[in-house]
């Protein structure tokens, strides 16, 4: 069990918000698998698209990557540039 | 060789920021700089209230001047500056500013049309356009993405 503090960007934080703190019942969370939890917690399989990425401190991050105790997460809508 | 990258909620005066530029950029002998203004009616022809540039408050700064240190390096060019809103933005207020000054022409012009590009695809921003039909979140167009991609040849 850890708590995952989690920023949204975008067109994401209409549903979701800016901020979410979450409790995580996995050892070993991936982004993959957060994403995963999230759009079906939400039911809102926007967050499914590979467009929508996954950073770790402030680094994008695959899918793969595994989520450690004290890590921000944040998920970037498709970014649309100055 | 320079680059000045600045993110600002404030209003961008064009005026005093392309002379302050042209101040530092005084032994060059090519300047070219470009204005971005907010639009006024939106692609569908609808009046538009305001445009709205989200922010990271890390990513999006570095960004810009990731995008105006790549712009400085691939053309040779001497200064780069880069200014550009984020927040709410009225119709017809500076969205962004881009100065480059070189020894010769042609590259000031590359490097300013290849930083615009850039911009318009790669800068940390997530741009919503509000008016009276509500509110809405703007991506990329193709054509951005084609003119993105002609840098990539």
């Amino acid at each position: 069990m850890q708590n995952v503090q989690i920023e949204f960007f975008g067109r994401l934080s209409d549903r979701m918000g800016n901020k979410l703190s979450w409790e995580a019942e996995e050892e070993s969370l991936t982004i993959g698998h957060l994403r995963s939890n999230l759009a079906a917690e939400y039911d809102y399989d926007y967050l499914l698209q590979p467009a929508v990425r996954g950073l770790i401190d402030d680094e994008i991050v695959p899918d793969s990557s595994v989520i450690t105790s004290g890590d921000l997460v944040t998920f970037f809508s498709p970014l649309s540039g100055g | 060789m320079s680059v000045h990258a600045q993110l600002t909620q404030t209003t961008i005066d064009p005026t005093l920021v392309e002379a302050a530029f042209r101040e530092t950029a005084n032994i060059s002998g090519a300047v070219v700089t470009f204005r971005g203004v907010m639009r006024r009616l939106s692609k569908q022809g609808e009046t538009l209230d305001a445009l709205v540039l989200e922010w990271h408050p890390r990513l999006t700064e570095k960004s810009l001047h990731d995008i105006a240190q790549e712009g400085l390096s691939r053309f040779g060019v001497d200064k780069v500056s880069v200014s550009h809103r984020c927040g709410p933005i009225l119709p017809g207020e500076t969205i962004v500013f881009v100065g480059v000054a070189s020894d010769h022409r042609r590259e000031a012009f590359q490097a300013a049309d290849y930083i615009m590009d850039r911009l318009k695809t790669d800068a940390v921003f997530w741009k919503r356009e509000e008016g009276s039909f509500g509110s809405r979140w703007i991506e990329p167009t193709q054509r951005d993405q084609n003119d993105r991609e002609r840098w990539s040849k």
